[in-house]
């Protein structure tokens, strides 16, 4: 490709961005719009209204959530309590202060609990987001503005889906934009939400702990949305299997900041 | 990482919480516990909290208020066996019976041990469970003085919810869906066992409490 065609696709991308990065903060503008949960409980309405906010384009790096620890060296891996992130926490580090090679710079950080990505956000001045918010940007496609029906979107996914994993995770806003300007919401990590615990909860405040069990099985899909919306369901399972001080090898996290 | 590592991760995932959490179960240098995690409070002096082992849920340091408007602080309950359930007050059917389960624990348990035993409800609810409407689901639910119902911030409570592993959302209607759980903690503060659900169990939360109450 000669550099004069490489250099007219860069003009032709960015100005058919609709979303505009702040530069100063790396986050982006969300507007206004609409979530529909995937399971809804009987008076539940069937779409959520969300207001704007500002999200990170990309989700939290290496190296940026380095240089929280070091100025928050309570969360550094071998002081960081218990209670609040499990043994696995920053595992793929070389060391407290030290990344080495299982964690690049620029690839998104991993194997953090969910207090942790909270207290990394406070530190932000900034929050998670609400499974709300999360599934409302991540319904926006590369291609069209349907992630659900976007062939560009279906095949990211089915390739995050169907290939091995091991090594390194890849860098941060290597893959396409989605019509937000939002990086990498599919197919480099899962990404950690404020209210992931409310996941799987049914209307019935009746029911045991054991709602999660109703849901696994097939009649939990009856009440869904969209029952051929996988990708929405394997986030959903995903969340539900989380515990607060997991640290998990594929799950990191983004940040919001409300109007 | 991308499929066999998810499965691996759900795999895992799946593990009970008790075996993870056994398993880490040493105490913290000391160092490392004088430090406050950035997500709490700054602890007050006369909480020792670099006492508690790492898995005490107490060096969550959050400012509840109970149902007499006074500020609590869960390391207060550090020393003796506690009972700890969420709910919301205006909660028309599982959280009563949660209440009617706590005090049937603390009536069958023998007296010795019945009194170290303090029992705690929070609330979900901090809109609605106003300190008056706490005290009235007091008398409702026929909780003496070892009970201590509390009311926190809505981040806060969120935070309780995961400690404990509780999960809850709010309905359009303003009540709350909600896992029914009865979580017994030891004199450190540490998860020493879940009763999960509305039926049978209690026998295993009074056989945890006389094993704890005992070793005391």
């Amino acid at each position: 490709m000669s550099p004069f065609r490489l250099l007219f696709v860069g003009l032709f991308v960015t100005l058919s961005v609709p979303g505009a990065v702040d530069e100063q903060s790396g986050r982006v503008w969300v507007p206004d719009g609409e979530f529909a949960p995937l399971l809804r409980s009987r008076d539940e309405p069937e779409v959520v209204p969300v207001p704007g906010f500002w999200m990170d384009v990309h989700p939290v790096t290496n190296l940026q959530y380095l240089a929280f620890v070091q100025t928050h060296p309570e969360w550094a891996r071998s002081r960081v309590m218990r209670l609040f992130a499990d043994e696995q926490y920053l595992a793929h580090w070389a060391g407290d202060f030290e990344l080495g090679p299982g964690a690049p710079p620029d690839a998104p950080v991993v194997l953090v609990s969910w207090f942790s990505a909270r207290a990394y956000a406070e530190s932000r001045d900034a929050r998670l987001p609400t499974i709300a918010e999360w599934e409302r940007t991540a319904a926006v496609g590369i291609e069209t503005d349907n992630a659900r029906t976007d062939p560009a979107v279906a095949a990211v996914l089915a390739k995050w889906f169907s290939s091995p994993g091991g090594g390194p995770l890849p860098d941060v806003g290597d893959g396409l934009p989605n019509r937000l300007a939002l990086h990498d919401l599919f197919g480099l990590v899962w990404e950690w939400v404020e209210d992931f615990n409310t996941a799987l909860v049914t209307g019935e405040s009746r029911a045991d702990t054991g709602l999660e069990r109703n849901l696994f099985c097939g009649a939990g899909s009856v009440g869904a949305r969209d029952n051929t919306d996988y990708p929405a369901f394997m986030r959903a399972g995903f969340r539900s299997s989380l515990r607060a001080a997991y640290c998990v090898p594929n799950l990191g996290f983004r940040c919001v900041v409300s109007a | 990482m991308k499929a066999p590592s998810i499965f691996l991760s759900f795999l895992l995932l799946l593990t009970p919480a008790a075996t993870r959490a056994a398993s880490c179960c040493e105490a913290p240098p000391a160092a490392a516990a004088a430090e406050q995690a950035s997500c709490c409070a700054v602890a007050p002096a006369a909480t020792p909290t670099a006492e508690l082992p790492d898995t005490s849920i107490y060096h969550f340091d959050a400012e509840f208020i109970d149902d007499t408007g006074a500020p609590r602080r869960l390391a207060e309950f550090a020393g003796r066996p506690v009972v700890l359930t969420m709910f919301f007050a205006s909660c028309g059917y599982a959280c009563p019976m949660l209440a009617h389960d706590m005090r049937k624990v603390q009536e069958t348990l023998p007296p010795a041990v019945r009194d170290q035993v303090k029992f705690i409800m929070v609330s979900f609810d901090p809109v609605r469970d106003t300190v008056g409407k706490l005290q009235a689901f007091r008398a409702q639910a026929g909780a003496d003085d070892r009970w201590t119902l509390m009311r926190g911030a809505d981040g806060d409570v969120r935070t309780l919810a995961m400690l404990l592993g509780v999960q809850f959302r709010k309905e359009p209607s303003g009540d709350f869906s909600h896992s029914n759980l009865i979580t017994v903690l030891d004199a450190g503060g540490a998860i020493a066992h879940r009763r999960e659900g509305l039926q049978g169990g209690l026998l295993g939360v009074s056989e945890a409490l006389v094993r704890l109450a005992t070793v005391e």
